[in-house]
């Protein structure tokens, strides 16, 4: 009978996943993008790039410099340079000498210049140079052929232009009319070099082509990640029989899942892992990319005959390695390549963010529950959506406003008739401890009587069409403009949009929400700007695309900060991103569908984002587009409480869908959803400030806690809430049971409810109905709850914490625990904080601190310790802090091995120790 | 004992006696569970407890029962004591989160925030609230009282008006057979002379039309017979060029023998054969030299370079980026032609039907009348039929258990909005109306009552309106509430295309309100 209910929901799952969303037609294929279809043929049997090895000069200690020639087109020089950066990384340029037009390099994404470690050249021939540089990286660059070979403890890792595809495209002079090529050479003058058309809109390229491709192969890996964003698989698919995975910022309506299509967002940005090594390989570049992806073996027989023993595994008999081979095409701007050498996931987290920031501990509240919709009508409603929360006692943080608020979309503004006093509805939310956002997309309504229509039309703010006139496209309002963030002084402009005074009816209670920032052009190529829109400093969007939206949310994040004088944190939620987004604003996968498929996909892509730096993340709960039935709404707040950025949200076509609509039952599933999310909120927030002070997200793929353990590679119907939860969502809708894979041998798992232990390196059946979802807490670690109530985060901040002590093989665990005021920079200007750390070892729980320094103000104590796996009732539990000393109550479970101390009672913000004997 | 006074050594303190501590946030109709004791037994008797654990700030009962006073317990219930209002029960993790829940401010006892006492305010509020809630009701009641009296009246106003218009009916029906006799018996006769004046005259027009045949025949035939010698030749019809079916070429012998059937004929042979084959396009030959002689082709040159001028003046105008279909537009009106006048399509027959003889006149005077007679009593039968009809639909709508909503039967309401007019006629339908201009939408049609089994009067429902793009069926929901008079309050699109309204109405008001609320006053104050 199971085996029968198996067999229908997989075939209800494949129908659904039939159902075609999207129109295809309106988004280009690489044949269609002209730049794609020449570097997706180009595979030449050798390169004929060639480094000048005598060229090399050392510019300072951990920079070279070289001359990199294409021995066809002797005319054509290029730069090579060659940074050692500290954490294990290393940075290549390749850029062109003395272009006939300067190339773009992407700012405002790497926090600083990256800090040069000095290199160690341990070899150098005639052919060769062999460096080493920091903890363990190794490169050897080799002349001809141009190749470049990276090693981390001495493993070969990755091989750029192995494969031959470098390709530079060189800015040149058009072909004269009658068609002779300016350079002498026919390929200067391909279809689609100087001009291109895709449906109606015309591409006029003046400046011809600029596309650059290279090759970047990861050796005796079989599974690379990362790249959003897509609504793919979190072990990238091969493109083989596909397109190449494209990253162009677009808004794709009704998105289809399991395709390589382009959505709101680009990191390009890919990572691998097997069980010795996690590396990465970041091309900062903002242009439109393509990449391949392949899954190939590697014959090591004759290959790299100088290198020996480089895998740390042995080739098969055939003298073959697994190898990912990786396709990438940019259609302008410079190579700037840089390689982290990890060797482990955390090492690799770190290492990326040390160059483009990790996302800063947010507010509180922002990691609770948000009510959203388009639209929430009136401040009646938003008064009637608060109080169903009340009555229903589901807690809930943040009620949301959608661009029907605004008086006829032009944002900061509000429609009076429906909202005539905001502020008073900002302030009623903020007697629960509760706030607000409101939308603010990039599209400028072109109306006169809009005062930031007019004042930005007069000081020429708006981005230009190619002729030098204001452009103007459609979205929401009807005809409108957009404004040019790449200009400083337009980027403070809009910043200051935001001060209370500009944006009247704004509260402290207030933040912001930028939608459509791709941006959306409804009447555009692919629904966005025309490639040949000019940007300020004469930047063509061609060049800088994939920043836009970026530009956007840090300007609104810099407005929300100045506007409080820097004390406050900013909250900003972005639909579009690129690397670097996570250090101001949290990102949601867009516009979704009430579909299980959709439920499912939303793991593989959240951790895709995760993996690349973008932690603070979520999927609409509910799916945007179409009615979830009440089966699937339940088991998206479910999957969605253990997700970063918890937010239900529905599109105005949609039946209304607050949690107590669907009967009691489901009422009471999504409040104990959302009141699982409240009670984890201590770990999450401890999770979120490890992301800043380390870059690992709150939300993993299982390898990074367990990266030997091969089975999960390819894991993506689970994942791990920091090092402590493994949760497996339930996503699909009529089954009673899930296999759940357990990571890690010698590794124990407690089930959150029950406390079942599982063992790791298993596979176990676990039986499901509506109420569960199946969580387990890993041996060996120490999660901090607060299992009070509370109706918004914010009420709770000074409540007791239970501390769940889940004790491995060895009978120890340790965790984590990090508080502060939750809204204010007083963590960082003030020390206003409080970082433990909590052991179990040798039958002792202590507590310490792990900055001495930090000091915060707060009454909450450890109400509740709950010992899991211990083996036997104590005779008595003892808890010394300085010099008090107290027994508290203990029982225990002998079959589920619980060992739970009542009221041990000390200050979390004391140091103590808990004796068991 | 000595174990748990150790084990609190770190916990808060309380000041303020143990009673006030330990009884906090119990109602009074629970304080006898809960008086002191060596152990605590929680509510749902899941477990018994040291009684110390009671509001110990530590969550022991499942039920949350050992913890009324403190927030310990997700589920537990804090009591306000509330003096001078109502004694209200609260979630107890209300308790101490910082938000005045209690009038009292006893539920913010542990926390910094100051509650102040807004008990009496409230007290004061509630009460001047209720009165009016009452007052209105009691207003309200009273319309409504006279709604439903006027509703029995109106109902058996109904019935007996009812009754008297089907012992009407039966009369007038029987009335309408005698009619229908008699009009029978006046069209018989009628019809009879009719249809022989009709005979008559048939006969005398084909006698007059045969004359006139032969008239046009000896005529025509005398013309064609150029030489008179009593035959038409081919020579002398191909003369007749207009006879050329094809007029493309020239009218060749071939052709003219085609019609002739012989070379020549005489003039019976003319009759049979040939005269019914040129007479609609016979034209005698001092006619035909009369018209200006005009060569076809030259026609259709003329008219085709006119046509191409005009056209390429109305493509110059469209070319200034004007749409294409405009120009196609112009294209027509260009090739189409435009008669000046219709009276040519006009065939008027004067050969009429002359006048009835006198008898047959008296004849259908007779039957008219009898006609006349009849319709009239139809049209009262009908009339009648009509009103029963509307009598029965009205007492068929559910007015409510006593005709409550008795005064909205054939009543429609406005609702006024910055957008639109919402206009709902009762028990028929709902109508938004746009002020922008634009046709009217639909929003739903009367579907029944839908309010909740103990009140299914508060509500009404309008469905399966005008369907939204891309969305459902537009349908309102009206809620009730008590008014003094009859009117739309408020309009709203919660979710996309289902609308609510609601109504006031004296039909909504509640007699318990209007009475019973006097009495409550003192016992809860």
């Amino acid at each position: 009978m199971i085996r029968f209910i198996h067999l229908i929901s997989l075939i209800l799952l494949l129908n659904i996943s039939f159902i075609e969303n999207v129109d295809r037609n309106n988004f280009k294929t690489c044949e269609q993008s002209a730049f794609c279809r020449r570097q997706r043929k180009y595979k030449p049997d050798t390169t004929p790039y060639e480094v000048d090895l005598s060229s090399m000069k050392t510019i300072t200690n951990g920079h070279l410099q070289f001359s990199l020639l294409n021995t066809l087109k002797s005319h054509v020089k290029l730069q090579l340079d060659l940074y050692t950066l500290q954490h294990n990384s290393l940075r290549v340029k390749i850029n062109e000498i003395n272009p006939i037009r300067k190339r773009y390099e992407v700012e405002r994404v790497l926090v600083s210049e990256p800090k040069l470690v000095s290199v160690n050249i341990t070899k150098s021939d005639n052919n060769q140079i062999e460096g080493r540089f920091d903890k363990t990286a190794r490169f050897i660059l080799n002349a001809k052929p141009f190749r470049l070979d990276l090693f981390t403890n001495d493993i070969f890792v990755m091989s750029v232009n192995s494969k031959n595809m470098f390709n530079f495209e060189h800015y040149r002079k058009k072909p004269a009319s009658d068609g002779a090529p300016a350079d002498n050479n026919a390929e200067d003058n391909e279809d689609g070099m100087w001009e291109e058309t895709f449906k109606s809109h015309h591409d006029s390229k003046p400046h011809g082509p600029s596309s650059i491709g290279i090759d970047v192969n990861f050796l005796n890996f079989e599974n690379v990640y990362g790249i959003p964003e897509h609504a793919d698989a979190f072990s990238l698919r091969s493109t083989h029989d596909t397109d190449p995975y494209r990253l162009f910022n677009l808004d794709i309506f009704e998105y289809d899942i399991k395709n390589p299509m382009a959505l709101y967002g680009a990191i390009p940005y890919m990572l691998a892992h097997n069980e010795h090594a996690t590396v990465g390989f970041f091309w900062l570049n903002a242009a439109e990319g393509w990449i391949d992806v392949s899954n190939d073996k590697l014959n090591t027989k004759n290959l790299f005959s100088t290198i020996t023993s480089f895998f740390g595994t042995k080739s098969n008999e055939n003298n073959e390695v697994p190898e990912v081979t990786t396709h990438w095409m940019f259609e302008s701007g410079i190579f700037d390549g840089f390689f982290f050498m990890g060797p482990t996931p955390n090492d690799i987290f770190k290492q990326y963010t040390a160059l483009t920031g990790a996302t800063p501990t947010p507010p509180l509240w922002s990691i609770a529950y948000h009510q959203c919709r388009w639209n929430y009508n009136d401040e009646d409603d938003v008064r009637g959506v608060n109080n169903g929360f009340e009555q229903h006692q589901i807690p809930v943080d943040v009620i949301w406003l959608d661009i029907e608020h605004t008086n006829g979309k032009r944002y900061f503004t509000w429609d009076t008739s429906k909202f005539p006093n905001p502020e008073k509805m900002q302030d009623d939310l903020a007697v629960y401890g509760r706030k607000m956002i409101t939308i603010s997309d990039p599209h400028i309504k072109k109306d006169d009587g809009y005062q930031v229509y007019a004042d930005a039309k007069s000081r020429g703010y708006f981005v230009k069409s190619k002729d030098g006139s204001d452009y103007e496209g459609w979205c929401w309002p009807g005809s409108s403009m957009w404004l040019d963030y790449f200009n400083p002084e337009i980027y403070k402009w809009y910043s200051q949009r935001y001060s209370y005074d500009n944006y009247k009816g704004s509260t402290p209670n207030l933040f912001i929400w930028n939608d459509m920032n791709e941006p959306s052009v409804f009447n555009g190529p692919e629904v966005t700007f025309p490639k040949d829109v000019v940007h300020y400093g004469g930047w063509e969007n061609r060049d800088v695309h994939n920043l836009y939206g970026m530009l956007q949310h840090m300007a609104t994040f810099d407005g929300l900060l100045e506007r409080s004088n820097g004390n406050i944190r900013p909250f900003i939620l972005t639909r579009s991103f690129f690397a670097g987004s996570q250090r101001t604003s949290a990102v949601w996968t867009g516009d979704n569908a009430a579909q299980w498929s959709h439920l499912k996909i939303a793991v593989p892509m959240l951790l895709s984002l995760s993996v690349t730096g973008i932690g603070f993340i979520g999927a609409d709960v509910g799916g945007f587009f179409f009615n979830p039935d009440a089966k699937l709404l339940v088991r998206w707040y479910q999957a969605a409480a253990f997700q970063p950025f918890f937010r239900e949200h529905a599109h105005i076509d949609t039946a209304r869908r607050e949690p107590w609509l669907f009967g009691d039952d489901n009422t009471r599933l999504i409040r104990q959803a959302i009141e699982q999310r409240y009670s984890y909120l201590p770990f999450w927030y401890t999770l979120f400030y490890r992301q800043e002070k380390h870059g690992v997200p709150p939300m993993l793929p299982l390898w990074a806690n367990f990266p030997r353990d091969t089975n999960t590679f390819k894991t993506e119907d689970s994942y791990m809430v920091g090092n402590g939860l493994l949760v497996y969502p339930v996503t699909e809708a009529d089954i009673n049971q899930v296999s759940v894979y357990f990571p890690g041998q010698n590794t124990v798992w407690y089930d959150i409810r029950t406390f079942t232990q599982h063992n790791g390196s298993e596979t176990a059946l676990i039986n499901v109905d509506m109420e569960s979802i199946p969580i387990y807490q890993c041996g060996g670690t120490i999660i901090p709850q607060r299992l009070r109530k509370r109706r918004a985060s914010m009420l709770a901040i000074h409540d007791p914490i239970t501390l769940v002590v889940a004790l491995d093989r060895n009978h120890e665990a340790e965790g984590e625990l990090y508080l502060d005021d939750g809204q204010t920079y007083d963590y960082r200007q003030k020390h206003a904080f409080i970082h433990r750390r909590f052991t179990f070892k040798n039958n002792e729980l202590k507590s310490i601190s792990l900055d001495s320094s930090a000091k915060f103000e707060t009454d909450a104590w450890i109400e509740r310790i709950v010992i899991v796996g211990y083996p036997k009732n104590p005779s008595r539990v003892e808890i010394n802090s300085g010099d008090k000393q107290a027994i508290p109550i203990h029982s225990y479970q002998d079959g589920s091995q619980v060992l739970i101390i009542r009221r041990p009672g000390p200050a979390v913000t004391t140091d103590w120790t808990l004796t068991l004997s | 004992m000595n174990l748990i006074l150790i084990s609190s050594l770190f916990t808060i303190v309380f000041s303020g006696n143990i009673e006030q501590t330990v009884l906090r946030g119990i109602p009074t109709s629970l304080l006898p569970k809960y008086t002191l004791a060596k152990t605590f037994l929680c509510l749902d008797g899941s477990s018994t407890i040291p009684f110390e654990f009671v509001n110990d700030d530590y969550c022991d009962c499942r039920d949350g029962s050992d913890e009324p006073g403190t927030s310990a317990c997700p589920n537990g219930r804090f009591f306000c004591e509330n003096k001078g209002y109502i004694g209200t029960i609260i979630p107890s993790h209300f308790v101490g989160d910082g938000v005045c829940d209690c009038c009292d401010g006893t539920d913010e006892y542990e926390t910094k925030i100051v509650c102040n006492n807004t008990c009496f305010e409230l007290a004061q509020k509630t009460r001047a609230e209720r009165e009016a809630r009452r007052a209105l009701h009691a207003a309200g009641v009273a319309k409504k009282l006279e709604i439903i009296s006027k509703s029995v009246l109106i109902k058996s106003d109904r019935e007996a008006r009812l009754r008297e218009l089907e012992e009407g009916l039966q009369k007038v029906e029987d009335e309408l057979k005698g009619k229908e006799e008699l009009k029978q018996q006046a069209e018989a006769p009628e019809n009879e002379a009719k249809d022989k004046h009709q005979k008559l005259w048939e006969e005398q027009r084909a006698v007059r039309e045969a004359i006139a045949r032969d008239n046009q025949m000896h005529e025509m035939f005398a013309e064609l017979d150029a030489n008179n010698d009593s035959l038409v030749s081919i020579e002398e019809l191909q003369k007749h060029t207009e006879l050329d079916s094809d007029h493309e070429n020239e009218f060749t012998v071939e052709e003219v023998r085609l019609i002739l059937g012989a070379d020549s004929v005489n003039f019976d042979e003319f009759n049979v054969t040939v005269f019914d084959q040129i007479s609609n396009s016979y034209k005698k030959l001092s006619e035909q030299s009369s018209e200006t002689p005009v060569d076809h082709a030259d026609v259709a040159a003329t008219t085709e370079a006119q046509l191409d001028q005009i056209q390429a003046e109305a493509d110059e105008e469209t070319s200034a980026g004007e749409d294409e279909y405009e120009h196609e537009e112009e294209q027509q009106d260009i090739t189409t032609p435009v008669a000046t006048s219709l009276e040519h399509e006009k065939h008027i027959h004067d050969d009429t039907v002359p006048e009835y003889d006198d008898e047959t006149k008296k004849l259908i005077q007779l039957a008219d009348h009898a006609r006349n007679e009849y319709n009239e009593v139809e049209g009262r039968v009908q009339d009648i039929k009509r009103q029963i009809d509307d009598l029965k639909r009205q007492s068929d709508v559910d007015t409510g258990p006593h005709g409550e909503y008795s005064a909205f039967i054939d009543q429609c309401y406005d609702y006024e909005e910055r957008e639109y007019t919402y206009r709902i006629c009762m028990f028929k339908d709902a109508k938004q109306i746009s002020k922008g201009g634009g046709s009217d939408v639909t929003i739903g049609y009367w579907e029944g009552w839908t309010g909740p089994e103990n009140n299914k009067y508060l509500k009404m429902k309008y469905a399966n309106g005008a369907t939204c793009w891309n969305g459902p069926a537009r349908s309102l929901t009206v809620t009730f509430q008590c008014g003094t008079e009859h009117k739309p309050i408020d309009v709203r699109e919660p979710t996309r295309c289902e609308y609510s309204m609601i109504f006031e109405t004296p039909s909504a008001c509640d007699e318990r309100i209007a009475t019973a609320a006097m009495h409550q006053e003192h016992e809860e104050f």
